[in-house]
């Protein structure tokens, strides 16, 4: 798993803590990641499309 | 003993808002079916790939800032200090709380609750605009509605805090305004600049019937959505003991509610509606339509409706149908699924008859809180309109004068499946019977 933290399972349910990183905190690189994909699909796919209208012409 | 039964309860509550998740899936697969079958063949798969991606689309962006709105925004439209705080705390896509947690039992499954409703809110707006929308702009129109604009009308009228419920005791348990008027009336915005389908009005302005190629693929969908419908209004309750102060279930305002109210009301609202179509247009499309109709009239006050009362809420809304119907048509707005009636139409219904019918009762909990008052319910009314019509009319006015909101007419008349769909609804036909052509 990416992030795994090096505290072993007894310790984090002992915690109560996030158990994706280790360390609190949330991912900005991957939820980055998310929002890059769901801008660059619809620019894409808006682009594929209009491709598909010309070529059918 | 007591720390084990809030233990219990807590994990109870946890289940209980994850089954409502599958369910209001079925909601999906319901729309899908609905929107396949009201669609010509030429376009079937189009609006399939359509209608999936919409949902697609909800999932992230709700997470990214769609659940974060929610919180940010219940006193209007800046975000106060403490809202963004609280916004913060429960909902920054990149804050602890936002993934799986061994202390937050919570966070992720009303998050999924409110991402289906999102979705739901999208997929509405989804039939209206099948066989001619492009799928770029409809992906940004959807993700506008269903990640933004419905969670704003949420924020202010579907939450403790929101100025609708506390200035005005706006009373809506269901979202007849909150999602299914502010769904329809962004239809109506987008339908006004998208226009209608080729073939649709002729010059004197007449309209034609431009027929599914699958009406009993329509009804079942329509019947699907009912079954998820019971999933969706479930999770507008909030959970004994762990979501409540009193150890009572509680609408989402904290005012009181039980399941049994929503057994009774919501089965009577789905009757009356269905019959009240059946009597006006002896149309099996119109009357599973009435069955959504039905429960959208009676959503806003499921939780104090005594059922005959909700049946004939229902019934009223399954018989407006036709005439709200016939009423955008002869104003040349082509609805190809009636979006625009059965959510707009009777979600204003719903939210007046609220007024009408239940003002009195208390919009929160506190003995000393606003009332539930006709004039309350028309304020709110009067904003889900604004929220769904203006947002949807000038975003799709501003994709048209791009160029990007409609297909090209050779594609439109070609069908949009053997333009730009690598794949075929029916690859050996179907198969037409003499007793068909009538």
């Amino acid at each position: 798993m990416i992030g795994a933290p090096e505290a072993g399972w007894e310790q984090l349910v002992a915690d109560q803590a996030a158990y994706y990183t280790g360390v609190g905190g949330g991912e900005v690189f991957w939820t980055a990641i998310a929002a890059g994909i769901c801008v660059l699909a619809i620019i894409i796919g808006g682009i594929q499309e209009g491709s598909s209208f010309r070529r059918y012409k | 003993m007591e720390e084990q039964l809030a233990a219990a309860g807590v994990i109870a509550a946890e289940v209980y808002y994850y089954l409502t998740v599958p369910l209001m899936v079925i909601i999906h697969a319901g729309f899908l079916a609905y929107e396949m079958g009201a669609t010509r063949m030429k376009n079937v798969l189009a609006s399939g790939i359509k209608n999936i991606l919409a949902f697609a689309f909800m999932v992230p962006t709700f997470y990214l800032f769609g659940w974060f709105t929610y919180w940010a925004f219940p006193n209007g439209l800046i975000p106060s200090p403490e809202n963004l705080e609280t916004a913060f705390a429960y909902a920054n896509p990149i804050g602890e709380v936002m993934g799986p947690h061994l202390g937050d039992h919570a966070t992720g499954v009303f998050w999924a609750a409110f991402t289906m409703f999102a979705a739901t809110t999208a997929s509405i707006f989804s039939g209206s605009v099948i066989e001619r929308i492009r799928i770029g702009s409809f992906l940004v129109l959807a993700i506008a509605l269903g990640s933004f604009f419905w969670v704003v009308g949420a924020a202010w009228g579907w939450h403790a805090g929101g100025w609708l419920v506390t200035d005005w005791g706006y009373h809506d348990f269901g979202a007849a305004g909150v999602v299914h008027m502010i769904a329809g009336f962004f239809a109506l915005g987008v339908l006004i600049n998208l226009g209608p389908r080729f073939g649709k009005f002729n010059a004197d302005g007449s309209a034609n019937d431009l027929a599914g190629h699958n009406m009993p693929m329509t009804l079942v969908g329509l019947m699907l959505i009912i079954v998820g419908f019971f999933g969706f209004l479930m999770a507008c309750l909030l959970y004994p003991g762990a979501f409540t102060t009193n150890g009572e279930w509680g609408a989402i305002y904290g005012t009181p509610m039980t399941l049994s109210a929503l057994g009774f009301n919501i089965l009577m609202g789905f009757a009356g509606g269905i019959i009240g179509a059946w009597i006006f247009t002896r149309d099996p499309f119109w009357m599973m339509s009435g069955a959504l109709a039905g429960i959208i009239a009676c959503a806003s006050g499921l939780d104090v409706w005594w059922p005959p009362m909700a049946f004939a809420i229902g019934f009223i809304g399954g018989a407006i149908l036709k005439p709200s119907a016939r009423f955008f048509e002869n104003l040349g707005i082509d609805d190809a699924v009636g979006a625009v009636t059965v959510h707009g139409t009777v979600g204003l219904w719903g939210v007046l008859a609220m007024g009408i019918f239940g003002s009195g009762y208390g919009a929160l909990a506190d003995a000393g809180g606003p009332q539930i008052t006709f004039i309350g319910q028309l304020v709110g009314a009067g904003v889900m309109f604004s929220l769904g019509f203006f947002p949807g009319y000038i975003l799709s006015l501003i994709l048209r004068i791009f160029g990007v909101l409609r297909v090209p007419h050779h594609a439109e008349i070609a069908g949009l499946d053997p333009v730009k769909v690598p794949a075929m609804a029916y690859p050996e036909g179907i198969p037409v019977s003499p007793a068909s052509q009538h």
